[in-house]
């Protein structure tokens, strides 16, 4: 508890140090409740100097319109329902892909940590899958599935899978060995062994390659629905591209922020529950 | 006997580790294993409870199958391996869940190991706001959960620093005297060795032979006290000759 005021005091002692050891030791703590009013500020004051600038005229509305303006289009766009349409359709292709490349990617990972024959076969499979942009299936995903949700629900499963196989395994990996003789010494089952060691000693890895895999997916469906789409934050960042619409562009960025931050935020509440442990 | 080592090897790789280790374990008795670093005393100690196979012999084991031992040769590690995202109390739970006790047996059995190792008031803390100290009697605490037939314990207080040692090693002393447990006991701390062994086994450097095994006839009960003092010194000092050539002769080895 004590570090937790040294964490957050002012380090500043350099010139007056002569018979005094200075405090060095302050930094490296996770306590993201005490420095959240500096971050909010932080977005405060950035987005007060942007308007500045705007209202000052230093910036081409143009090129760059005033959190105003963007604001203003946000609240039309949601009274029109098109922002709900838009939104509702790149969620909904997000959650689907995401649980379901998830869910296959925790599943083949936990595989791959326990058993050598798969992970024989899946390293190189892996390694050799992972680093393709998924976009680049998307056609052929297309080609094989029809134009419907189906190729963009399963492009980001896709994406999502392979990160997901990736940190699971090698959290579980990471997980201490000797945890595991512990319980081979006092006759744990191996299927106890699994689900009460390896798998919460792996979830704050597995957690933090969420945090990752969040961010893949919506990354690609912005660019999926570039592709071929009619709904959707892509399609409509697309679309206000075509007619100049700088500040729909900007009110699209905005959303897919606040998404991104939303998802943050959740993943935080569920490690601060989860991980009281550490 | 309770328990009947006979290695008459056992090799990682081409590496030979153990080389003729034979001996025998009486119940009640606690047996200390000293030698130099690197000599197999883990290996010995994970042989015995059968988490290695050695390459060549065989250790039996004879206990009577009492009805609330639960676990025969159970461990306490030199790291704890104590599980961070447990409570001490769901700690000492996990190891007695896959026996299908009731929850009231359970829980009786884990308050009563609680109380005998001082542990009731952490029964809700998680490993991390323990000391170490704290954590190795967790670790005792489960370990006697189970109510084994042999305890086998790999350098458990090694980790501890020495005033707190001191602490658990009379502690483990005065349970002993209660109980009578049977232990398997490793150790590189002498005086760790000459208060709670019956015999002590001197290993030679790797490959670990045994060197010599020294009796110790002060009864438990003194070795604390002045009275068993000049013949404790004595062996010590046995002890020390015993183990200090060797100890040279190892560490020329890794200089050379
Ligand atoms: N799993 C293993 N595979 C290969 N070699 C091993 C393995 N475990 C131990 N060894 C080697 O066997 C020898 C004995 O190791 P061991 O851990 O039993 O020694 P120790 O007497 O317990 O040492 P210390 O006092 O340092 O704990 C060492 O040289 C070690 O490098
Ligand atoms: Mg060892």
């Amino acid at each position: 508890m004590n570090d937790m005021t040294l964490g957050n005091r002012n380090m500043k002692q350099k010139t007056q140090a002569s018979d005094h050891v200075p405090f060095r030791g302050g930094g490296f703590l996770i306590d993201e409740g005490g420095r959240r009013g500096v971050s909010t500020l932080a977005i405060v004051l950035l987005i007060a100097a942007w308007q500045l600038a705007s209202g000052l005229g230093l910036i081409n509305p143009a090129f760059l319109p005033s959190p105003f303006k963007v604001l203003e289009t946000l609240y039309d766009l949601a009274l029109t329902g098109q922002l709900w349409a838009d939104c509702s359709a790149s969620l909904f292709r997000i959650i689907v892909g995401w649980s379901i490349g998830t869910a296959l990617g925790l599943a083949f990972g936990v595989l791959m940590a326990l058993s050598t024959i798969v992970r024989n076969v899946g390293k190189p499979l892996v390694a050799a899958l992972f680093p393709i942009p998924k976009i680049a299936v998307l056609p052929l995903l297309i080609l094989w599935l029809g134009v419907g949700e189906l190729p963009k629900v399963t492009v980001i499963a896709f994406g999502v899978f392979f990160p997901t196989v990736i940190s699971t395994y090698t959290s579980i990996d990471n997980v201490p060995r000797n945890l595991i003789r512990m319980a081979q010494s006092f006759g744990v089952p191996l299927r106890t062994i699994v689900r009460s060691i390896l798998l919460p000693g792996a979830l704050p890895g597995i957690v933090a390659g969420m945090r990752i895999s969040t961010g893949y997916s919506l990354t690609i469906i912005v660019a999926a629905e570039m592709i071929a789409a009619e709904h959707g934050i892509g399609s409509f960042i697309m679309l206000a591209g075509t007619l100049f619409r700088s500040d729909q562009l900007i009110a699209g960025v905005v959303l897919l922020a606040i998404i991104g931050l939303t998802i943050d935020r959740i993943l935080s509440v569920l490690e601060n529950r989860w991980f009281r442990w550490r | 006997m309770l328990m009947q080592i006979d290695i008459a090897e056992h090799r990682y790789g081409s590496l030979l580790v153990l080389d003729n280790v034979q001996f025998s374990i009486a119940s009640g008795e606690i047996v200390c294993v000293v030698g130099p670093s690197g000599c197999g005393k883990s290996t010995l100690l994970s042989i015995l409870g059968g988490l290695v196979q050695p390459t060549n012999g065989s250790v039996s084991y004879s206990g009577q199958s009492q009805t609330d031992c639960l676990n025969d040769l159970t461990y306490v590690f030199q790291d704890f391996a104590l599980l961070p995202w447990l409570t001490v109390r769901e700690n000492i739970r996990f190891v007695l869940r896959h026996h299908a006790l009731d929850p009231a047996t359970c829980d009786r059995k884990i308050d009563d190991v609680l109380a005998r190792t001082g542990l009731t008031s952490f029964a809700q803390a998680f490993p991390k706001q323990l000391s170490g100290g704290m954590k190795q009697r967790v670790g005792i605490a489960r370990a006697l959960v189970v109510r084994p037939q042999v305890l086998l314990m790999d350098e458990p207080f090694s980790a501890l620093d020495a005033q707190t040692r001191e602490l658990l090693t009379a502690d483990f002393l005065d349970l002993w005297l209660r109980e009578k447990i049977t232990a398997v006991h490793i150790t590189h701390n002498l005086a760790e060795a000459l208060t709670l062994a019956d015999r002590i086994i001197v290993l030679s450097r790797r490959p670990g032979r045994i060197k010599k095994i020294v009796e110790v006839t002060v009864p438990k009960a003194q070795r604390l006290t002045a009275e068993g003092q000049t013949e404790l010194v004595a062996l010590r000092e046995e002890l020390w000759s015993l183990i200090k050539d060797e100890a040279v002769l190892a560490n020329q080895e890794v200089t050379a």
